[in-house]
This record gives C-alpha cells, sequence and structure tokens, in this order.
C-alpha cells in the first residue's frame, strides 16, 4: 500500500471513528452501544467500507483492517468517555446552577455538575482499550464478510 | 507463520471477555471501577444481571453470555465447515439474539436468564471465534 493510501485509510478511519463517536455521545441512541457495542462498531465498518468504496482498485489486508478498527475505537471510545468528563468541566457549573433553579433533587445537580474521578480514570484505563478491540474486530469482519473481494489476505 | 499482533489481539479479547466474569474476585473498590467502565456497554439494570458469589455482575446477562462468547472464540476458534458459512452463522446468531429481546420486551417482561446466555454466547463466539480464525487463515473454503 502506497503512503498516500495510507493517509486515505486512516483518515477515513478517523471519520468513522468520529461518526461512532458521536451517535454513542448522544443519549438514548447511545443505549445501542448496549446491542454487542454496535455504534462503536458502525462506525470501524463505516471506516473500512468508506476507504474500499473510494476506489475499486483499494486493497485492504487484515492487519490494515485492524489498524483502521483500532483507530476507529480509539477516537469513538475517547469522544464516548472523555468527551462527558470534560463537558462537565466546562459546563459543570452553569448547568449545575441551572439544574437547582428548577429544583431537581440534589443527586441530579450533584451529577451534571461534578466529575466523578473513579468515572473518569475506570474509562480511560478500561473502557477505552475495550473500545479498541471492538472496534478491530468489527472492521476485520467488515472487511471479510462485505469486501472479501478487495482483501489481500 | 501468525503475526505477533494477532496474539496481542486474542490476549486482549481474553481479558476484554473475562473482565465481567471476575469482576466479583475484586476488592470493593475495583468492583465500582469495573461497573463504571463497563457502564458504557450495557443499561446494567440488575434485574437483567446475573448474582455471582453475591455480586450482581456489572453487564446484564446477555452481555455476560457476548463477552463470555468473546473470550471462547479467542481460545477456539470454530470449525473450517462453520467457517465456509460463516456470515450465515453470524447473521443468523444476530437475528436469534434480536427475536429473543423482541420476545422479551414486547411480550413477557420477565428475563429468562439461559436463552439471553446462550443467544449472547453464540454471537459473541461467532464473531471473535470468527475473526480469530480468520487471522489464523483458519478459513479456507470462505
Amino acid at each position: 500500500m502506497e503512503n498516500e493510501n495510507d493517509f486515505g485509510f486512516l483518515l477515513k478511519s478517523l471519520i468513522g471513528g468520529i461518526i461512532g463517536g458521536i451517535l454513542s455521545s448522544i443519549p438514548i441512541l447511545n443505549m445501542l452501544n448496549c446491542c454487542f457495542c454496535l455504534l462503536n462498531g458502525a462506525g470501524a465498518a463505516l471506516g473500512v467500507t468508506m476507504h474500499l468504496r473510494a476506489d475499486p482498485e483499494n486493497r485492504m489486508s487484515m492487519a490494515h483492517a485492524a489498524i483502521s478498527g483500532a483507530v476507529s475505537g480509539l477516537i469513538a471510545g475517547l469522544m464516548a468517555t472523555v468527551a462527558g468528563p470534560l463537558t462537565t468541566l466546562v459546563l459543570g457549573k452553569t448547568m449545575g446552577k441551572m439544574f437547582r433553579e428548577m429544583g431537581m433533587p440534589r443527586d441530579v445537580v450533584k451529577g451534571v455538575s461534578e466529575v466523578d474521578l473513579v468515572t473518569v480514570i475506570s474509562q480511560t484505563c478500561i473502557s477505552l482499550p475495550m473500545y479498541v478491540v471492538f472496534g478491530v474486530l468489527f472492521a476485520i469482519a467488515t472487511l471479510k464478510l462485505m469486501h472479501e473481494d478487495q482483501c489481500i489476505d | 507463520m501468525v503475526p505477533r499482533w494477532t496474539l496481542f489481539l486474542r490476549i486482549a479479547m481474553l481479558l476484554t471477555g473475562l473482565l465481567p466474569w471476575l469482576a466479583w474476585l475484586a476488592t470493593q473498590g475495583l468492583h465500582e471501577v469495573i461497573i463504571e467502565s463497563l457502564s458504557t456497554f450495557c443499561h446494567q439494570r440488575p434485574e437483567r444481571s446475573l448474582v455471582l458469589m453475591d455480586a450482581v455482575m456489572p453487564v446484564c446477562s446477555r452481555c455476560a453470555g457476548v463477552f463470555a462468547g468473546i473470550a471462547a472464540g479467542s481460545l477456539w476458534m470454530p470449525r473450517i465447515s462453520v467457517m465456509s458459512r460463516w456470515r450465515g452463522w453470524l447473521l443468523g446468531s444476530a437475528a436469534l439474539m434480536l427475536t429473543d429481546v423482541a420476545i422479551q420486551d414486547l411480550l413477557t417482561h420477565h428475563p429468562f436468564h439461559p436463552t439471553r446466555i446462550c443467544t449472547g454466547l453464540l454471537v459473541g463466539w461467532l464473531l471473535g471465534g470468527g475473526v480469530t480464525a480468520l487471522l489464523a487463515g483458519n478459513d479456507k473454503g470462505t
């Protein structure tokens, strides 16, 4: 694979990851992740598919699919796990004040205004690698199941 | 020769798959960390979760099956006869799991753990084990 193609496939993995991450961050819709990490998987699958659909001449090995899935999973994981606490850090006080004025229970106000360190550490150390693993699995499965003619292994 | 990264992937799959099953071994603090870390993967409703050694599992019984399937798939891959129809097996098992979801949520409301675990296990094993088989080049005939 040429360098130019390498960049193309990483960019598409990144886009797939961002889409998976955005979908994973939307309340209610993110419940689909409960179904076998579906949104993260969709992002990883999208990354592989976009690269292979861009040019019918494009080929991909399973190692490249794994890298693509890992990148997509990492980005989706970062957006789903780190973006939440970051938002709370930036907007927490304002949201807490707003919720307090609305008469929300103290627990709810605390939940939106304070960052729980246990959550941040656990999601960064454990959830993130799991997103990567699921991304790799889905990317390889997508390459083999949907684009077998473009798989070079 | 099988590339080294595939071994790392299999170890990562094994650890990922075993995590919810070994959570009861963890201390109280670590158990909380595991529950938090799995909250993005599962709704974690206690009434839909198994209880292991007096501790509620950090994922529901269906997810517990999926995770167990991934761990099993990292160690024991499907035979070539299964891999030759992998797409059909995978889609069939996913359809079976979704049927179980629909039956439980639309008709009954009582979680029946054996079917939840078995359907999850099948999907997890076919995906995890299927990828393991592909990486090992054990998919001739697909």
